[in-house]
């Protein structure tokens, strides 16, 4: 599995990368701008990612900005159903805006800050990356 | 002396016998009544019987008047009585004497008739009467005499009259002689009958002289009353026996006496009290009201001076001013003070006429007329205090009052207004000075005060204003302005109340600025709060996620597992603790703002099981959950707030609770509409609140019991957290417990249900258009010209102005000629291709702002678009492209941002590029080199920056890939990228960029 981290502040970012490369091959990003480079990158190779983590709060391009230029990239380039990137959108912001934007924006998942073991294995099950 | 009257009549509903029976009762008369339906026959046989025929009938018919006649000629006398109008039109169809036709209803003139009748039936001979004569001495005394004179016979037949006596009573003297007196002589009093033969009858009888009663009248021919007194006696001469009447009109006299008896009356009921003294002023009357008006009755004050009335209070000197006057023949006005019998005070109004003798010109009366004016004076006295009042409180009302006539002129003005404008000294001046009111926005000229007057006056408007009134360049007072109009003795005034508001002014701006300061500083507070839960979120986030790593991890032993387990624990308490505090501190600050959206309570307790489970599992509780499953699926609500009150009431009750259960149960009432009463019980069987204890449970940092914190754990805020939100909710929050047995927390709330789970709406992008102000100018270069058309009339109808060329060489002319914001460049042209013709443009721009340009190609291959990029090209577009394509990719390079990047490596010559790139490259391979990773990190983003400036974005990929590389501490796949990169950088610095 090709996973894709963005992350920009340094511990959850290490977190989430520990955390992932138990259950494939981890690119690490640090901002939203990056982030897309790298996707757009991959693509273009074709070898896409299966998985994307997008914190919200980041510089440049931030977590939902990101989130909507993939779901556009993927609709342009005509890319459906279950060969979509899946997105577990990650944050310390729990108010409702961004979860019910995220969700609108077509992210699967969400895990509120403090990530913990439990919680990212709690959505990768619910997305079925892992059972 | 008897008579028989034979009444023949239609009807007897006129109580003509009952009339003629108390008329003619000294007569005794036989009254038969008749009726002429009966019959003739009989009535023929009767008549003769009968002196007089009285015929009443309202109409005549021939029949009655043949019938009429027929009784006339068998009676001695008949009388017709009738209505007035057979009277007048057939009055001289029955060819009897008209005296003897009556209308009926003038019952004097009847009486009269019927008593002539009555005497001629009896004495019908009046030759006998003409032949009466005076002795020649008594005749031309009688002639001579003022007075009236009749003489009558026994019979009361008239057997003399002198001249007066004709002219008296309107008779001619030959027409008189022979009829009965008492048709010549008819009385009356106050309008009745008088009979004279009644007088004549007392005088034959009782053998004395009569008078007549006072106020008798005599009834002359022609109707006229006059006032007469009489004298009737028997004259007994010669053989003649008879009555004389001696008469006299004193109709004069009565009409004086008439007079004076009203005047006396008038004076006696006056209104106004009347006095009358003598020349030395005793009292010689008073009327009715001076009695009501002193109390004294005539009896007490006749012959008395008025001083009785005497006030004390009224200066001697008014009494000598009025003696003075009327004693010196004029008249004396005035108000005076007196007393009335019983003492109390009152005023009068007093005039006092002197009335002179007419002979001797001296003074024989006092008239005094007094009215008493005491309510007159009290009212009087009243409104003078009332004004007086008034006036002063307008003059100290506590804002300025100023009343302004119709020609702008101050009418009234009170202190205040002096006292506001105490620096304007004259009131003409006064107006002029107000009318530097002007209001805060308007002009300098616009004169306020006028056009509220006018508004008042001319549109009556009532006016309510602030405005500043400047009394020089730098200083003001902001008055507060009240106009409305009013009516003052039918003149219209503009009512203007003027308040200085300045200070209220000033301290208004001044609590602006507080206001603004302080919603400055909750802002910062607010922002801080939020700042500070990502802050101190984050560490936290670090310390949980890799002591979990780290348990995970293998080898560990069991004293770092137990010490890792510590931290994790602490850990999580900390940012539950931190978490509390934070939530607290943004509902006190009214910072958290509720969601409306759907949301399932049946999940919510799902997540609910989930998250306690565990915990229940571990202290061997049972933990229940029951929500019904016919409840509405979606609720219209703050769901995550829903969750933290099921989650702090389920932490608390798992944690208060050693052994038994903890249950949620969920209930739902549709109230109406589509509104649901949920209730939310959380019920276990713990060791419970006494009510003690139960009043501060709610409270923010309270437990209970100040040792549980120490047994249980927690901050003591979740309760309150938790009564916050449900009142935030608009919910209500109750609890109910026993000590030792168990609490049950019960939470109600009202919800609506959701009509449909909430649609994932996918959002489109939509092109943002240039607006009118704007005019960005492009330019498109297109040999093909359907092609030409479609980019134009895309770009037009957008909003942005056109310029067109048809090869590169026109391009390069038109760019040189004026400068376009933007260009859509073909690259396939004639004469000159795009990508040369950019070139040239680019290099002529160079100073200018820089300009966008974008490659518009049919060649879709793959590289393409990297080559034209690479080539100096922004950005580059398929042909055929839609609209929104095209408008979005403007939208794109019209970005302020990115022209300034652009802008930012425009400086870049082709070599300066070469060389810092050559610089980059060479300074990342020595850090790789020295394992300086970060510092290989720096040089790779610099690397990228150039490249994404230039369009190098296959070498930009190749950079990246070694980034990701770097990132991830894998050196060694690092390496042979960083080779490739390498060679990569040859291929481009051979590369010609022309």
């Amino acid at each position: 599995m090709k996973i894709l981290i963005a992350e920009d502040e340094m511990i959850s970012r290490k977190f989430i990368y520990k955390f992932m490369s138990k259950y494939g091959d981890c690119d690490l990003t640090i901002d939203g701008g990056e982030a897309i480079d790298a996707y757009m990158m991959a693509l273009d190779e074709e070898e896409p990612y299966d998985l994307i983590c997008l914190d919200i709060m980041m510089p440049n391009v931030d977590g939902l900005k990101a989130l909507k230029l993939i779901r556009d990239i993927e609709k342009e380039r005509g890319i459906n159903g279950g060969d979509k990137v899946k997105i577990i959108m990650t944050t310390a912001l729990s108010d409702v805006n961004n979860v019910q934007t995220a969700f609108n924006s077509g992210s699967e998942g969400y895990a509120v800050k403090p990530i913990n073991v439990q919680k990212l294995t709690d959505v990768m099950k619910r997305l079925k990356l892992i059972s | 002396m008897s008579i028989n009257i034979f009444i023949y009549t239609k009807k007897d509903d006129r109580g003509i016998k009952e009339w003629i029976e108390s008329n003619f009762d000294y007569m005794k008369p036989e009254i038969e009544m008749y009726h002429i339906s009966d019959s003739v026959n009989e009535l023929e046989s009767i008549l003769p019987h009968f002196s007089i025929l009285v015929y009443d009938s309202n109409r005549l018919y021939e029949k009655d008047l043949s019938m009429f006649n027929h009784c006339r000629n068998n009676c001695l006398g008949v009388l017709m009585l009738t209505s007035r109008a057979v009277i007048k039109n057939h009055g001289d169809d029955f060819g009897i004497d008209p005296a003897c036709i009556v209308d009926i209803e003038d019952r004097h003139s009847m009486c009269h008739a019927l008593s002539r009748l009555v005497f001629t039936s009896q004495e019908t001979d009046l030759v006998k009467y003409r032949q009466f004569t005076l002795n020649e001495s008594i005749f031309n005394l009688f002639e001579k005499t003022g007075e009236a004179i009749f003489l009558a016979d026994d019979n009361n037949a008239m057997v003399y009259m002198n001249q007066k006596a004709a002219s008296i009573s309107e008779y001619t003297i030959d027409s008189s002689i022979g009829q009965p007196i008492d048709s010549i002589l008819k009385l009356s009093n106050d309008d009745m009958f008088v009979s004279i033969l009644d007088i004549i009858n007392r005088v034959k009888t009782e053998h004395i002289n009569l008078g007549l009663p006072k106020y008798t009248q005599l009834v002359t021919r022609t109707s006229a009353k006059k006032f007469i007194s009489a004298n009737v006696s028997i004259v007994e001469q010669d053989q003649f026996t008879g009555i004389m009447i001696i008469l006299r009109d004193i109709s004069t006299i009565m009409k004086n006496e008439m007079q004076i008896r009203m005047l006396s009356q008038a004076v006696e009921h006056s209104p106004s009290s009347i006095v009358i003294t003598d020349a030395s002023g005793n009292i010689e009357y008073v009327n009715e009201s001076f009695e009501k008006m002193t109390g004294y009755t005539f009896e007490e004050v006749v012959d008395k001076n008025p001083r009785i009335l005497k006030s004390p209070d009224t200066h001697m000197l008014v009494y000598k001013d009025l003696w003075n006057t009327i004693s010196a023949g004029r008249v004396w006005h005035g108000h005076l003070k007196n007393l009335k019998k019983d003492g109390t005070a009152y005023w009068e109004e007093v005039s006092i006429a002197p009335v002179l003798d007419e002979k001797t010109g001296k003074i024989k009366n006092y008239l005094a007329m007094k009215q008493d004016i005491t309510i007159e004076r009290e009212l009087k006295e009243a409104m003078k205090l009332e004004r007086q009042n008034l006036t002063s409180l307008l003059e100290s009302a506590p804002v300025g009052i100023l009343l302004i006539d119709k020609k702008y002129r101050i009418n009234r003005m009170n202190g205040r207004i002096r006292h506001l404008f105490e620096n304007v000294n004259e009131v003409t001046k006064l107006y002029d000075y107000i009318q530097n009111v002007r209001h805060l926005d308007l002009p300098e000229n616009e004169v306020k005060i006028k056009g509220i007057i006018d508004q008042v006056l001319k549109e009556n408007i009532d006016v309510e204003a602030e405005e500043i009134l400047w009394e020089g360049t730098n200083t003001y007072k902001w008055l507060r302005i009240n106009a409305t109009g009013v009516e003052l003795q039918g003149d219209h005034f503009a009512l203007v109340s003027l308040d200085d508001i300045t200070e209220n002014k000033e301290m208004e701006k001044q609590l602006e600025i507080a206001m603004k300061e302080a919603r400055e500083a909750d802002n910062a507070k607010s922002m801080f709060l939020a700042n500070m839960s990502h802050e101190i979120r984050t560490p936290i986030n670090g310390i949980i996620g890799m002591t979990e790593l780290t348990l995970d991890t293998e080898g560990l032993t069991k004293e770092q597992k137990e010490n890792l387990n510590m931290v994790k624990y602490s850990s999580n308490n900390l940012l539950s603790i931190i978490n509390d505090i934070l939530d607290i501190s943004k509902i006190d600050a009214n910072k958290i703002k509720l969601e409306n959206i759907p949301l399932s309570l049946q999940e919510l307790a799902k997540n609910a099981k989930k998250a306690f489970d565990f915990k229940a599992k571990e202290k061997d509780i049972e933990f229940i959950v029951k929500v019904p499953e016919d409840m509405p699926a979606y609720f219209i609500g703050d769901p995550y707030r829903i969750q933290q009150v099921l989650n702090n009431l389920l932490s608390n009750a798992i944690k208060f609770t050693g052994e038994g259960h903890v249950k949620l149960e969920i209930y739902s009432n549709k109230k109406e509409n589509d509104v649901h009463k949920v209730r939310i019980e959380v019920q276990d069987t713990g060791i419970g609140i006494s009510k003690e204890e139960m009043t501060a449970l709610f409270e923010s940092f309270s437990q209970v019991d100040s040792s549980i914190t120490r047994k249980f754990g927690g901050t003591g805020l979740g309760l309150a957290i938790t009564k916050k939100l449900v009142e935030l909710m608009g919910g209500k929050i109750t609890v109910n417990s026993q000590k030792g047995i168990g609490t049950v927390f019960t939470v109600s709330l009202n919800l609506n249900e959701s009509s449909s789970v909430l649609e994932r709406v996918e959002e489109e992008l939509v092109p943002m258009l240039p607006s009118e102000e704007e005019h960005i100018k492009a330019l498109i270069v297109e040999d093909d010209k359907v092609n030409m058309q479609i980019a134009k009339d895309i770009l037009l109808k957008s909003g942005y102005d056109v310029k067109q060329a048809f090869n590169g060489l026109e391009a390069v002319e038109m760019a040189k000629k004026e400068v376009f914001d933007f260009i859509l460049m073909d690259i396939q042209l004639p004469e000159m291709d795009g990508i040369t013709a950019s070139k040239i443009i680019r290099k002529h721009y160079e100073k200018e702002t820089y300009v966008p340009i974008i490659a518009v190609t049919a060649y879709a291959l793959k590289g393409d678009k990297e080559r034209f990029l690479e080539e100096g090209m922004d950005e580059y577009l398929a042909k055929p492209y839609n609209k929104d394509a095209l408008l979005l990719m403007l939208n794109k390079v019209l970005n302020p941002d990115y022209l300034e990047v652009k802008t930012i490596y425009r400086g870049f010559r082709e070599e300066q590029f070469k060389g810092e790139m050559v610089e980059q490259v060479t300074a990342l391979n020595k850090m790789f080199e020295a394992k300086n990773y970060t510092a290989v990190s720096r040089h790779i983003n610099k690397i990228r920056q150039l490249c994404k400036a230039f369009g190098l974005k296959a070498f930009g990929s190749k950079v990246f890939k070694l980034q990701l590389q770097i990132r991830k501490g894998n050196y060694t796949k690092a390496e042979p990228i960083l080779l490739e990169t390498n060679v990569a950088l040859k291929e481009i610095l051979k590369k010609e960029w022309s």
